[in-house]
C-alpha cells in the first residue's frame, strides 16, 4: 500500500491493515478446519477470499498460499487426491507461520 | 459537479472495507457498499450509482448474474460495471469483457492505486 501522503489516510489504512493482520490466525484456522473435515468446496472459497484479501493488505506471501490451496482444490473433481493434499498441507503450514507473524506484528 | 458515486459489491467485508476507504479517502468518491448481487440491485436501484465495482465470484447471485440483471433494469441497464476478480487469467478477463463489463481489475489490488484506475474507466465512459 503506497501513495497515500495524506498523513490521516495513512493512519486509517495502517489500522485496517492491524486489524486485518490480527484476525489472519483466525482466517487460517478456519481453512485448515475446512480442509481437515473434507469441505473441499467451503476450503476452496475460504482460500479464495484470502488469495484476493490478504495481498490487498500486503499479506503477499499469505495470499499467494492461499492462492495454492485454492488452485490445488480445483485441480481434483472427487476432491484433491494424497499428492494434493500434502501440498495443501504444506502451504497450510506456510499460512500459518506468515498468519502468526503479521499477528505478532500487529499487536 | 459533485463526486461520483462508486458502488462497491463485494461478499468479503475485509474487500468492501478497503476499496471503501481507497475510493472514499484517497480517491475523494462518493461510496456505496453492498455485500451481495440481491444487495446490490437494491442499492443500484436506490443510489443511482455512476459505477458498478463487482467481485465476480459470490456465494447466490455472482457477479456476472448481477451484471445481467442490472441490465435489465431500466434505471440500472446503462450503468458502467468494472469487475474485480483474483482469477484474471486472460481467458477470464476477455470473458468478464464480452459480459459487457468495461474494465477488470485483479485482486489483490494496490488500495493507492485503484482510484486512479477508477477514474480512468469512468473517463474512457465519458463519466470524468
Amino acid at each position: 500500500m503506497t501513495g497515500a501522503r495524506d498523513p490521516a489516510i495513512d493512519a486509517l489504512l495502517a489500522a485496517a491493515r492491524m486489524q486485518f493482520a490480527g484476525s489472519l490466525p483466525a482466517k487460517t484456522a478456519d481453512v485448515e478446519a475446512l480442509v481437515a473435515g473434507g469441505a473441499w468446496a467451503e476450503a476452496r472459497r475460504a482460500a479464495h477470499k484470502l488469495r484476493g484479501s490478504a495481498g490487498t493488505y500486503g499479506f503477499a506471501a499469505l495470499g499467494a498460499a492461499a492462492g495454492a490451496i485454492e488452485d490445488t482444490i480445483l485441480e481434483g473433481n472427487d476432491g484433491p487426491d494424497a499428492e494434493a493434499r500434502s501440498r495443501i498441507a504444506r502451504r497450510l503450514e506456510e499460512m500459518r507461520v506468515e498468519a502468526d507473524r503479521a499477528a505478532r506484528e500487529a499487536r | 459537479m459533485s463526486a461520483r458515486k462508486i458502488l462497491v459489491v463485494d461478499d468479503d467485508p475485509d474487500i468492501r472495507r478497503m476499496a471503501g476507504l481507497a475510493l472514499e479517502r484517497i480517491g475523494g468518491f462518493r461510496v456505496v457498499l453492498a455485500a451481495g448481487g440481491d444487495e446490490a440491485l437494491a442499492a443500484a436501484g436506490r443510489e443511482a450509482p455512476d459505477l458498478v465495482l463487482l467481485d465476480v465470484s459470490m456465494p447466490g447471485m455472482d457477479g456476472p448474474a448481477t451484471l445481467v440483471a442490472l441490465r435489465a433494469l431500466q434505471g440500472t441497464a446503462r450503468v458502467p460495471v468494472v469487475f474485480f476478480t483474483a482469477a484474471s487469467t486472460e481467458a477470464e478477463v476477455a470473458r468478464l469483457r464480452a459480459l459487457g463489463a468495461v474494465g477488470v481489475i485483479p485482486k489483490p489490488f494496490d488500495v493507492a492505486d485503484l482510484p486512479r484506475r477508477i477514474r480512468g474507466i469512468l473517463a474512457e465512459a465519458g463519466l470524468d
